[in-house]
């Protein structure tokens, strides 16, 4: 009996670090991917000197949208066909600091490295995994040591709960090139409504965004207050939907902004239900 | 005989009106019990805390929060709930304010349907280490009907309990009890109609207002030892000592970091000016609170990594920096204003900051890196006057910070207006220095680049559409300035009326304290100044050729202990000098003096208001 209780331990604690060194493996994982993307607008280091009176300029603005889905047998109410949604968000910026205020305001970062929410008979995980380098003035590049940040516990045990990190390093000159991209698997819910905005409190010298949606699942988007509209494209099973912008000034929120009348961007929502409505999964209201 | 029982029934009748609830008292404490009990082991004491409280809604339906501490050197055991069915959450207590604190929380959020609902809490905790158990608050955030805190003190333990801030509203009683083998002292004290913890801006802090036991163990038996705590202040700058000594410092790291600072410099002076506007430009603060690495600072290396620290990690590069250019510079233990106490009764929460203190040519300089812009010589009020507890080797130093005046905090104008088109216009020159330079450089800096000049426009205009400021120009923002001048073009259009033949005109826009009064009835605490004011306004009016002056207003003057508030006028047929001066000598005024400080800034405001009148010749 002895036995079996160690053994009990043994398998859980083995559960755990292995579920803490499949989070630090795929955040390994996904900083490499990240960091080695051979995109030019993370290379551009030039700023127009029309910008050297910002706070901070947004030399490079990058997200993309990964959505996919598989049917799974289920019982709920009955046993039924349910689609799980795997889904990817990531941002990706590049941002020249120019004073103590942007300083204060890129200098710490809070994240959720992973939540589970627990549902009859199915579970919602969201994964977040951040990563940051600085740009000296110089042109080095330091990345930051994401595991230097610090759990803030929110529960008895300290099993649940967020982390902050201080970055390290950074200071007024610099440029940071950072990251969160968060991983979704949704047994039973649609994914949350995105909004790509195209404007911001900094100047935004380019700004891209890049939609991957199987065709399993149906997407409905809307482009308003000028922003630009995405461009579709089709590879097997995969919709793409791509937006760009550059030189884009930034917009003061004030309190009579009315955003979703003034701010453009581009709403979307991907429902995991196929929804057979004219020809296509994709359509705009 | 009639005015002796009118006399006997307002004396009677003021302790009842002094520690009565409030109209903003729903949920109270009806009744509570607090007891401390004292544990050994071979090797340490352990308190066990707890706590038994009945709150009670007395007038409506309500929701509050209760809310037991605790951290690395304290441990929750139990929380319970007696007529409610929350839960208990936890959670770290963290903030804009702290970065990171190993303290956390469990509260309930407990709702009162009704008026007279009953609902019981009890928490359970354990104090680790006798050197964290320091302080007993006797009030909280709640009124409190009734309520007793029982220390049971056994004989193997050396303890003392420091009254602060007691009124007559709480009793002490000693019972001492003879067992056969030991005998155990019990402390109890009881707590009728305690008022709330009231927090209001511009407040001291809690340890002088609030009724609480600073609780000092000296010493106590263990089995084969006996265990010195706080004994003495010996005691705890050893236990300092002990702690710091675990902080590695890379010398040649440091070494080379502070040539490379001090490269260009001619002077000492130069030398330390520069290392400390290094620190305070280049590190940023983020408040770290975490078990022994609250009182442990960080690793020189690691903060210049870093660029970012706590006051220890701040205080310990800054040393660092120094001692490898050569100079005599010491960490050193301070608790800042916001505390009530001094070394003179050693404890953990007599201080709660550290800094540098450098002494070079026979002068002592302390040095907070913490504190932006202010240079050598310059001292925050928060630490002013405070004792500061210097590392000294085997015995410590113990020095008193001095007292800076008020005009090391001047903030002046000059200017000089002349009548153009129905405007007063002209040239200000404002200059600022000690904590008033802080201020502005502070806004300034924190203000992002691109909303700098509107920001100078709201805050020099006065935010009126009648005053308009152009060809601004600021010098003094380098690391060495001991000022700060800003310089603008000014019109002012909201001080001048012109109505047939005659101007009406006041010459200041700075109303500074004019609206300062105190709420009497609704203020409960002394107000206390961020920093000692020295406020001058010199403004110069050019009279129109073909005006006279034909209303003098009268000169001002209030002096008192406390303030000084000025305001002198100097006529001759050209020119008007007007001269403004306040000055807040002391930064704390008293709840007992709030009346006459209303008074005298109505009285202040009246004079401010007068308007010179010019008619036409």
């Amino acid at each position: 009996m002895k036995r079996l209780f160690f053994t009990l331990i043994t398998f859980l604690l083995f559960a755990v670090f292995t579920f803490a060194d499949d989070y630090e493996t795929r955040a390994k994982a996904v900083r490499d991917t990240v960091w080695n993307w051979d995109m030019p607008m993370f290379k551009n280091r030039t700023i127009p000197d029309s910008y050297s009176k910002e706070s901070a300029v947004v030399i490079a603005q990058y997200e993309e949208v990964n959505a996919s889905g598989k049917s799974k047998l289920r019982f709920f109410t009955t046993l039924a066909f349910n689609k799980e949604l795997y889904y990817t968000s990531i941002i990706r910026k590049l941002v020249k600091i120019n004073d103590k205020s942007a300083l204060e305001a890129f200098s710490e970062f809070s994240f959720t490295e992973s939540k589970k929410i627990l549902g009859f008979n199915s579970t919602n995980t969201l994964s977040t995994y951040i990563g940051a380098r600085i740009i000296k003035s110089d042109g080095s590049i330091k990345e930051v040591n994401v595991n230097e940040a610090v759990k803030v516990s929110e529960n008895k045990k300290g099993t649940e709960g967020y982390k902050k990190l201080a970055i390290p390093d950074l200071q007024v000159g610099d440029i940071l090139d950072y990251f969160v991209q968060k991983d979704f698997k949704i047994d039973n819910e649609n994914v949350p409504q995105e909004y790509f905005i195209f404007s911001g409190r900094y100047p935004i010298l380019d700004y891209k965004v890049h939609v991957e949606l199987n065709k399993k699942l149906t997407a409905e988007y809307r482009s308003i207050n000028n922003a630009p509209d995405f461009v579709k494209t089709e590879i097997d099973d995969v919709i793409n939907l791509d937006a760009e912008q550059q030189n884009i000034a930034k917009m003061e929120m004030v309190v009579w902004t009315a955003p979703y009348r003034q701010v453009p961007l581009i709403r979307l929502n991907i429902s995991k239900q196929r929804v057979k409505i004219h020809l296509q999964t994709i359509f705009r209201p | 005989m009639k005015k002796n029982i009118y006399s006997l029934f307002a004396f009677i009748l003021i302790p009842v009106f002094t520690f009565s609830q409030t109209d903003d008292d729903n949920v109270i404490i009806n009744s509570g019990i607090e007891t401390y009990d004292f544990n050994r082991t071979d090797e340490q004491v352990t308190i066990t805390k707890s706590s038994d409280t009945e709150y009670i809604a007395t007038k409506k339906s309500d929701v509050i929060y209760v809310a037991e501490f605790y951290n690395q050197q304290s441990e929750l055991k139990e929380a319970d709930v007696d007529g409610s069915s929350a839960s208990p959450s936890y959670t770290h207590l963290t903030d804009d304010e702290i970065f990171y604190s190993d303290n956390k929380v469990c509260y309930y959020e407990l709702p009162f349907k009704y008026k007279d609902k009953k609902i019981k809490v009890q928490f359970k905790k354990t104090y680790k280490d006798p050197r964290y158990f320091s302080s007993v608050y006797l009030s909280e955030t709640l009124f409190i009907k009734s309520k007793t805190i029982k220390f049971n003190v056994p004989d193997w333990i050396e303890i003392e309990f420091i009254e602060k801030n007691f009124n007559g509203n709480i009793t002490k009683n000693i019972i001492k009890k003879d067992g056969k083998n030991s005998s155990m002292t019990e402390y109890i004290y009881t707590i009728n109609n305690q008022k709330a913890i009231k927090i209001e801006p511009n407040m001291q802090g809690r340890s002088y207002i609030y009724p609480h036991l600073m609780v000092r163990i000296r010493s106590a038996k263990l089995k084969n030892k006996t265990e010195r705590y706080f004994d003495s202040l010996d005691d705890q700058y050893a236990w300092y000592k002990k702690i710091v000594a675990t902080t590695q410092n890379d010398e040649q790291l440091i070494k080379d970091k502070s040539d490379e600072i001090v490269a260009g410099c001619t002077t000492d002076w130069d030398k330390i000016a520069k290392l400390l506007a290094w620190t305070q430009n280049n590190i940023r603060y983020i408040a770290f609170e975490d078990g022994m690495a609250a009182f442990k600072p960080d690793e020189a290396q690691e903060v210049i990594r870093k660029k970012y620290g706590d006051c220890k990690g701040m205080a310990n590069l800054l040393t660092q920096l120094l001692v490898a250019q050569g100079y005599d510079a010491r960490l050193t233990w301070v608790g800042t204003n916001h505390i009530a106490y001094d070394y003179s009764t050693p404890s953990l929460i007599v201080d709660n900051h550290m800094i540098c203190t450098l002494y070079y040519k026979g002068n002592t300089y302390f040095l907070d890196p913490t504190v932006d812009y202010l240079l050598p010589g310059e001292i925050s009020s928060t630490i002013q006057g405070r004792q500061a507890l210097v590392y000294n080797e085997d015995k410590y130093i113990l020095e008193r910070i001095p007292e800076l005046s008020p005009s090391f905090n001047n903030d002046s104008l000059a200017c000089e207006y002349k009548i153009e088109n129905g405007k007063l216009a002209g040239k200000a020159t404002y200059n600022y220095s000690g904590e008033s330079k802080f201020n502005i450089l502070s806004i300034y800096h924190n203000t992002p680049i691109d909303k700098r000049e509107l920001m100078l426009k709201v805050f020099f205009e006065k935010n009126n559409v009648l005053n308009k400021m152009n060809n601004i120009d600021i010098s003094g923002l380098n690391d060495n300035a001991k000022t700060v001048r800003i310089q603008f073009d000014v019109e002012n259009q909201s001080t001048i009326q012109h109505v047939n033949n005659e101007y009406y005109l006041g010459l200041d826009m700075d109303k500074d304290i004019n609206e300062l009064t105190i709420d009497t009835l609704k203020r409960e605490n002394n107000f206390l100044f961020a920093y000692k004011h020295s406020i001058i306004r010199n403004i110069t009016l050019l009279i129109p050729q073909d005006y006279a002056i034909s209303y003098k207003p009268a000169n001002f003057v209030i002096d008192k202990p406390n303030y000084y508030f000025s305001i002198d006028y100097t006529f001759d047929n050209n020119k008007v000098v007007y001269h403004k001066k306040i000055v807040i000598k002391k930064q704390l005024i008293n709840k007992s003096d709030f009346r006459d400080w209303n008074k005298d800034i109505r009285s202040f405001n009246e004079a401010f208001l007068e308007q010179i009148v010019l008619t036409k010749k």
